[in-house]
């Protein structure tokens, strides 16, 4: 009796398993570039995850186990998946296609798909938490959508130049976006976000992309403790309104035509303690009005500050030190006000913290540059070093040059050990020791 | 010595410019340096991509239409010699004057401009079969409201 | 040419006081731009206005160095007479150029050493300093290639004080007067016009080659802005490496060649 019902019940898992391969035959997106023919290749591997995404009740929760799902996916309602520890879901598709919906959770999983791993469409309140992508062709595109949180969501892209990869994560014509705590490597735009509204993108990581967060036609953002490195452009904010961009690291943005923080045509944005450094130019301002930048740290970049139509901008007590140019504008400048400067010559003999003669930040090599990109080759030669000594010498009375008046003297503790390096102090001693012998030697 | 330097170097140039002087070719796009002279961003939608040949064969490029436009209205047209813009079938370069343009807010371009070039009002209807558009004539490019600049 | 020669030649430059003025003031400045660097300014490998600074200590000092010692070398060679005898003797004037050439960077390596042992001599009472790699890789190039250009324009020149005059000659036209006049000329030219002159420039003048050099092998060819990109590209694959030599190598050989043949067509006249 009881075999007969083990044949029973193994007879009818197995004709669960025949049926999936009914259901992918139309999930394919419209804009793939996979060819369409391609099988999905289920050798003897049980693929059941629409399967069970259908059989799942509306707002109801799925576990997954722990090994590979292979195929893609559609979800239309709302659900929460939850992966547990090896859950992957290996498309040569994409692989999660979510629309028309609302409240879905995704959690814990590993994505491999050829196309895009999750699109989205029209879903209102999404939430994808510890998913690791590896990106092919892009990573997680949303469209018309609302209340999205993003949390530890890590994204990988292949080798090779970013000019041929996708974006990450793309967002665009939503509303509310979270992302926080996202590592992201070698691909296009880290964010892609065009024409969303109230953005908040916290303590993300973003390495070697071409831009890592470029946000366009998008209000109310706020972007914070974000490290930003080694990419083309860190921050790539353009067309947008309420911007508030603080304590982020943005560093090591310095391959061709590199750009730490660019701002292009926006409003009512307050940018203050964070650090730019070691990037071929720091910050690049563009026709941006009401903008505060302060409490900044520039060190050793290019290029600190260089600033077009952007006469309302404000620099108040930020600190610039090791940049090769402090700033280069057009006419129309910026304004400075009570900045520390590394290269600032001047004293305070009444010691109020302010220097007593003011600070010339551009000199006219870097209004050279501006003009003719090809002049970037003769970067502080020797005789360009020359002509920028000559130069701040004789600029009094030019109206274009940027000047602060009131330079902070304060220098920034650099805290470097006094101690002796006794391996080393021992070795240039023997070397000296044996210069000196050969010396007498050879008289 | 330096003056013979001088001669060299000022002969090199008149050499270099006397060079098709009448002949503005568009040049290829490159998308790992290019970058628009407008908005800075990378050119890596080539096939969206806009550049003007200077009378001194300079050559400007831009990521989009919209740029393009820009810029004209900021140097105008005089040093200009002549203006490509990528028609949206073959990839081709058009001389602007001569293509034809097709708007919607749906239309996705790089700057998100939402204008597309094509070879003849044919292929521009063509496309708008499937795309619902509007065609814009060239003389409204430079008047043409670019963009969703909403706080403008 | 025998070792003797050259540690001859070695000796009489050693006891020469403008040799050891010249060592003492480059120790001092070498020095102290890598204290501030060290001091001052927070660890990077980038290209800053530190990095910028000893590089240009570099490209500025050293050639100024060699072309004034070397050029004035060979001139007084030849106003005290010593050329002369040596004429007398069944020895070729290649050789004598060779064996100038070898004591000239025997001489500036051991400067440059003594220079460095200094430098870290002080650094090390804060803490150890380092030393970029690239500077000496910069100075061995610096010293093969100039060594060989003071040696040429040793043998133009008539005296001391003509030695002298032209070695500063071509050593301001080197380091300034050049780029400022493909400055001068971009501000009238068409950039792309402009793009090929730099181009023509970087292969036209040795310290800009070098100077070059240093953004190529430290792979930071992007600091110098798109307009290299073509031409940067060509020199990290490995043939552009082998040209890059190849180049490199032929300012020294036509150097030290035409100081031969100049040096030999005036003794037979003389």
């Amino acid at each position: 009796m009881i075999k007969i019902i083990r044949i029973a019940l193994i007879s009818m898992c197995c004709a669960l398993l025949m049926m999936p391969f009914q259901v992918f035959a139309h999930t394919h997106h419209q804009e793939s570039p996979i060819p369409k023919a391609k099988p999905n290749v289920q050798t003897g591997e049980k693929n059941t995850l629409q399967k069970l995404i259908d059989a799942t009740e509306p707002g109801g929760t799925l576990l997954l186990e722990g090994r590979t799902y292979r195929g893609t996916v559609i979800i239309s309602k709302p659900i929460t998946i939850k992966g547990s520890k090896d859950t992957k879901i290996a498309s040569l598709d994409s692989a999660i296609t979510i629309s028309n919906t609302n409240n879905v959770v995704i959690e814990d999983l590993m994505i491999q798909a050829e196309n895009i791993a999750i699109i989205g469409e029209k879903v209102d309140s999404l939430q994808l938490k510890n998913i690791q992508v590896e990106q092919r062709k892009a990573g997680i595109q949303l469209t018309n959508s609302s209340g999205i949180t993003l949390k530890n969501v890590d994204i990988t892209g292949e080798e090779g130049h970013f000019s041929t990869k996708g974006h990450a994560i793309a967002i665009y014509k939503s509303k509310g976006v979270q992302a926080a705590d996202c590592d992201i490597w070698r691909v296009m735009d880290g964010f892609y976000l065009e024409q969303v509204d109230n953005i908040t993108l916290k303590t993300n990581s973003i390495k070697e992309g071409r831009y890592a967060v470029h946000l366009m036609y998008s209000d109310n953002v706020e972007v914070t403790t974000n490290k930003l490195e080694s990419n083309m452009t860190g921050l790539m904010i353009m067309v947008a309104n309420n911007v508030s961009i603080y304590e982020n690291q943005i560093t090591k943005n310095n391959t061709l035509n590199s750009l730490g923080v660019y701002l292009y045509d926006d409003e009512d944005v307050d940018f203050h303690e964070n650090l730019l450094s070691e990037n071929t130019v720091a910050m690049s301002i563009e026709n941006t009005q009401k903008m505060e930048v302060s409490n900044n740290e520039f060190s050793t970049n290019g290029t600190a500050i260089q600033a077009k139509k952007s006469e309302t901008l404000q620099l108040v007590d930020n600190q610039f030190f090791g940049n090769i140019l402090t700033m280069r504008t057009d006419q129309k400048g910026v304004q400075l006000h009570h900045n520390f400067y590394d290269d600032y010559a001047g004293k305070d003999y009444d010691g109020d913290g302010i220097g007593d003669t003011k600070y010339i930040a551009t000199n006219s090599f870097g209004q050279w540059m501006v003009r003719k990109p090809v002049y970037q080759y003769f970067i502080e030669t020797p005789s360009v070093v020359i002509l920028n000594l000559m130069d701040t010498e004789v600029t009094d009375g030019d109206t274009a040059i940027q000047i602060d008046e009131s330079p902070i003297v304060m220098k920034k503790n650099t805290s470097r050990d006094i101690s002796i390096n006794v391996w080393q102090l021992g070795c240039s001693l023997v070397v000296l020791i044996a210069i000196l012998f050969a010396r007498r030697k050879l008289r | 010595m330096k003056l013979w330097k001088w001669l060299c170097l000022l002969l090199f140039v008149f050499l270099l410019t006397a060079c098709g002087e009448k002949a503005y070719k568009p040049r290829e796009i490159n998308p790992e340096t290019d970058v628009c002279h407008i908005c800075n961003m990378s050119v890596t939608s080539i096939d969206y991509a806009a550049q003007v040949v200077l009378k001194n064969n300079d050559i400007v490029v831009f990521d989009d239409l919209g740029c393009l436009m820009e810029y004209i209205k900021q140097n105008g047209e005089q040093e200009i010699g002549a203006a490509y813009i990528r028609d949206m079938n073959s990839s081709n370069w058009l001389d602007i004057k001569d293509a034809s343009y097709v708007y919607s807010a749906d239309y996705w371009t790089p700057m998100n401009y939402g204008v597309l070039a094509f070879a003849s009002e044919q292929e521009a209807k063509e496309y708008m079969k499937e795309n619902p558009g509007e065609i814009v004539p060239y003389e409204n490019l430079l008047t043409f409201n670019w963009g969703v600049h909403e706080h403008e | 040419m025998s070792t003797q020669m050259i540690l001859l030649e070695y000796k009489q430059l050693l006891r020469s006081r403008w040799i050891q003025i010249v060592t003492i003031l480059f120790a001092i400045v070498f020095t102290a731009i890598l204290m501030i660097q060290h001091l001052a300014m927070p660890d990077t490998t980038g290209f800053t206005r530190q990095t910028a600074s000893l590089l240009n200590i570099l490209l500025f000092l050293l050639p100024l160095f060699m072309l004034t010692i070397g050029s004035m070398n060979i001139a007084s060679d030849k106003e005290s007479g010593w050329l002369g005898l040596l004429r007398t003797y069944p020895l070729n004037m290649g050789n004598y150029v060779l064996t100038k050439y070898i004591a000239f960077c025997l001489v500036f390596s051991g400067i440059f050493l003594f220079v460095v042992t200094i430098a870290f001599l002080v650094g090390s009472f804060f803490g150890g300093i380092k030393l970029p790699l690239f500077a000496i890789g910069i100075t061995a190039i610096i010293i093969l290639i100039f060594n060989a250009l003071s040696i040429f324009v040793g043998s133009i020149a008539k005296s001391r004080l003509h030695a002298l005059a032209l070695g500063l000659g071509v050593w301001s036209v080197v380091t300034l007067v050049w780029n400022y006049i493909v400055m001068a000329i971009g501000t009238i030219t068409a950039e792309h016009v402009l793009q090929k002159i730099v181009i023509l420039s970087i292969h036209m003048n040795p310290l800009e080659w070098i100077r070059y050099g240093y953004f190529v092998f430290s792979k930071q060819t992007a600091v110098l802005g798109p307009a290299l990109y073509g031409v940067s590209k060509f020199y990290t694959s490995y043939v552009g490496f082998l040209f890059f030599l190849f180049i490199s190598l032929m300012w020294i050989a036509f150097s030290l060649l035409g100081a031969k043949i100049i040096l030999t067509i005036r003794g037979k006249r003389g």
